[in-house]
């Protein structure tokens, strides 16, 4: 039988392993984004590849030592490297002499027939539609935890129960089975954190956009929304995993596109130029529009379309009439400097709120 | 002669800064000493010689800290406000030049840029991932010309026809520099050179895409350096001011932060006696329970724990009660 493994990015392991678990395969967890699972992937990788890459090597060398014979990998298309992120780990992988089957699942539109071939490796015989159904089902409660998450940092009375609770559910999540236990889970921790006390402080908002993998994998952002959350911040992203299958295997199908994106973009970027630039707009612009307090803009070294997005900000930073933030992740091992930037970031917006409230503010 | 006095420390890579002001703000005492990689040594000597200048009668009301090692030096001195040094500096630089628009401030390790306007802080920058920018590198290419730093800017200034530079990255300017050298430039001309791509970097990397108004300050411990004033004139074409304390500003603003905190309150500090006789130490152990591999680090003083940081599920550290330690309604 396969022994299949999957990248980290955030949560996602809890669904993916639900699903591989519910098709009838054995699945092989990586550990969690670490130290180690960095240092592997920067021996491994081309040297200025973007850190997501560098994870990926990690994770796929860490399973594979674990037993996995298997990986499975989304392609891509589009001017952003990770549409060659499989093609290459795959070179990489055999030219270090591992024997490794990697099935990377490409978009419709590179053909219906390639498109069959590589996913009927992963779905056999099996009733697709109702499994469909139900993971994407999990998706969404799991990332409704995560929202629960954000909402509660910085109301929590008792600091750090939210995360016990979170770190608990992380764990528990490779222990359970299949898709039923697993959502069984989701409900437990769901009530779990319901019943947590809170205290009505007044909390900041901050909307966080960027590139994908660096926003949704708290590793590589250094665990920015732990921090925010800790220093009194309720955080809001404009990317959760359910939201990835909406925007890049449902909403293409259908042909429509995210209504945000649509309205906001228009004038600004009309046409896609690669990774997640335009969403990156929009949602500054919706987040500024939903008087959020600050923006902070996420992304890897050496990424193509965030940069594009940073200067574009920058240009429209009059019409955001928000504060920006911009926040470059490569391979950091300590978190000082990062919680040096929030502090002087959120400072910024106590004080100019108060002039906002006086009603003194001139915005340059 | 009992007065009310305020400190601020402020702990960076390169330097250690004290000073002490009185409640009119006005600087009493200022220190600045290297850090030399032992922060908390350094700290505590300051802190003696303090103790030995002024006894008894010093009775401090406030204590703040500031700097990368902020954290740690609030631990020992038991300090009333930890701030970032950007708001330190902010605050330091709108009591001495209350109309400033621009702060260049370049330390040891890190460059900013902050921009202020009717005396808030609307937008700042800092060096995020390279430090060809900073005073460490000013510092080392110096010793490599064998020129000591404090007569750097004093040969750099005479230069007629400096050199040009590359000062994208800290190794490609250091090696573009070697090769001027061996064409046979003169030192004050490679010396002058360098503030300038410098300059240049500092305003490419930070200040891309920003405004700069007057008026300009210029501080942090490269303030010192009179060619790099010089540098940055000539590239922004205006009079920029190097304020009187430009080396131990971030200091200032703690303790002006810390003066404002304590109003009516009573100060955390240990006393100078705690301090000095105490003897702190930092251990760290990476923690195997899950594959976080985190890296905990306990602080020690007199062998009793004080506390633990750097664990992600919170294990170790925050036992305190954050919220009734810090709600406002309370």
């Amino acid at each position: 039988m396969r022994k299949i493994t999957f990248p980290h990015m955030g949560n996602l392991f809890v669904i993916a392993k639900a699903l591989f678990e519910e098709l009838g395969f054995e699945v092989v967890v990586p550990p969690y984004n670490n130290k180690s699972a960095l240092e592997i992937g920067k021996r491994l990788s081309p040297e200025f590849i973007c850190l997501p890459f560098k994870l990926n090597m990690g994770n796929f060398i860490q399973a594979i030592e674990m037993g996995a014979d298997t990986i499975v990998i989304f392609g891509g298309c589009g001017p952003c490297r990770f549409g060659y992120y499989g093609a290459l780990e795959k070179e990489i992988l055999k030219d270090l002499g591992y024997d490794v089957e990697m099935i990377v699942i490409e978009p419709l539109f590179y053909g219906l027939r390639n498109f069959l071939e590589q996913v009927s490796k992963i779905f056999a015989r099996k009733n697709i539609a109702s499994i469909l159904k139900r993971v994407y089902r999990l998706a969404k409660k799991v990332d409704g935890i995560e929202r629960k998450v954000h909402f509660l940092r910085p109301r929590e009375m008792v600091k750090g129960s939210v995360d016990k609770i979170y770190e608990r559910f992380r764990k528990e999540a490779l222990k359970v089975y299949g898709i039923d236990q697993m959502e069984r889970l989701v409900d437990t921790t769901n009530v779990l954190l319901d019943n947590l006390y809170i205290v009505n402080e007044k909390v900041r908002k901050i909307g966080i956009v960027g590139e994908i993998y660096t926003i949704i994998d708290s590793f590589s952002s250094l665990n920015i929304e732990k921090i925010l959350g800790e220093m009194g911040c309720e955080v809001e992203r404009n990317l959760y995993i359910s939201q990835w299958i909406d925007t890049h295997l449902i909403y293409p199908i259908f042909r429509k596109k995210d209504t945000i994106v649509k309205r906001y973009s228009k004038g600004i970027m009309p046409v896609l130029i690669g990774g997640h630039a335009r969403e990156t707009i929009s949602y500054a612009i919706y987040f500024a529009a939903q008087k959020y307090d600050g923006i902070l803009h996420i992304f890897p070294l050496t990424c193509m379309p965030e940069i594009i997005a940073k200067s574009v900000l920058n240009g429209i930073k009059n019409q955001i009439g928000v504060p920006i933030m911009h926040v470059v992740v490569d391979e950091i091992d300590s978190d000082v400097g990062i919680k040096t930037r929030l502090e002087a970031f959120l400072d910024l917006i106590e004080a100019r709120s108060e002039k906002v409230e006086r009603g003194l503010l001139s915005w340059d | 002669m009992r007065e009310d006095f305020f400190l601020g420390i402020d702990i960076g890579s390169v330097s250690t800064n004290v000073v002490l002001i009185d409640k009119n703000g006005e600087v009493i005492e200022s220190m600045y000493l290297r850090t030399q990689g032992k922060p908390i040594e350094v700290l505590q000597k300051a802190l003696a010689t303090l103790y030995e200048k002024y006894g008894d009668s010093l009775r401090i009301k406030g204590v703040g800290t500031t700097g990368s090692g902020r954290h740690l030096a609030s631990l020992v001195v038991g300090a009333d406000i930890v701030k970032n040094e950007i708001t330190a500096h902010a605050k330091a630089a709108i009591f001495f030049v209350p109309d400033v628009r621009t702060i260049i401030e370049i330390g040891g390790q890190d460059s900013k840029i902050i921009l202020i306007k009717d005396r808030i802080v609307i937008d700042f920058a800092m060096n995020t991932i390279c430090a060809a920018g900073t005073g460490s590198f000013l510092d080392r290419q110096a010793e490599r010309l064998n020129i000591p730093i404090e007569k750097f800017g004093e040969t750099a200034i005479k230069s007629q026809n400096p050199v040009r530079i590359a000062g994208r990255c800290a190794v490609f300017a250091e090696s573009d520099m070697i090769h001027k050298q061996q064409l046979g430039h003169r030192c004050e001309d490679i010396l002058f050179g360098l503030c300038l791509a410098l300059a240049r970097n500092y305003l490419a990397n930070l200040a891309k895409g920003k405004s700069l108004e007057s008026p300009i300050l210029f501080q942090g411990g490269v303030a010192a350096n009179i060619a790099m004033k010089k540098a940055f004139e000539q590239l922004l074409g205006t009079q920029i001011i190097v304020p009187k304390y430009y080396n131990v500003m971030g200091a200032i603003g703690i303790a002006l932060l810390a003066k404002e905190r304590t109003k009516g309150l009573i100060t955390k500090f240990r006393g100078f006696e705690n301090i000095n006789g105490c003897k702190f130490e930092t251990k760290g152990f990476e923690c195997h329970d899950c594959s976080n591999y985190c890296e905990v680090v306990g602080f020690y003083s007199n062998g009793s724990l004080v506390a633990r940081w750097g664990d992600r599920c919170q294990k170790y550290s925050s036992n305190r009660n954050y919220h009734i330690e810090n709600s406002k309604n309370l």
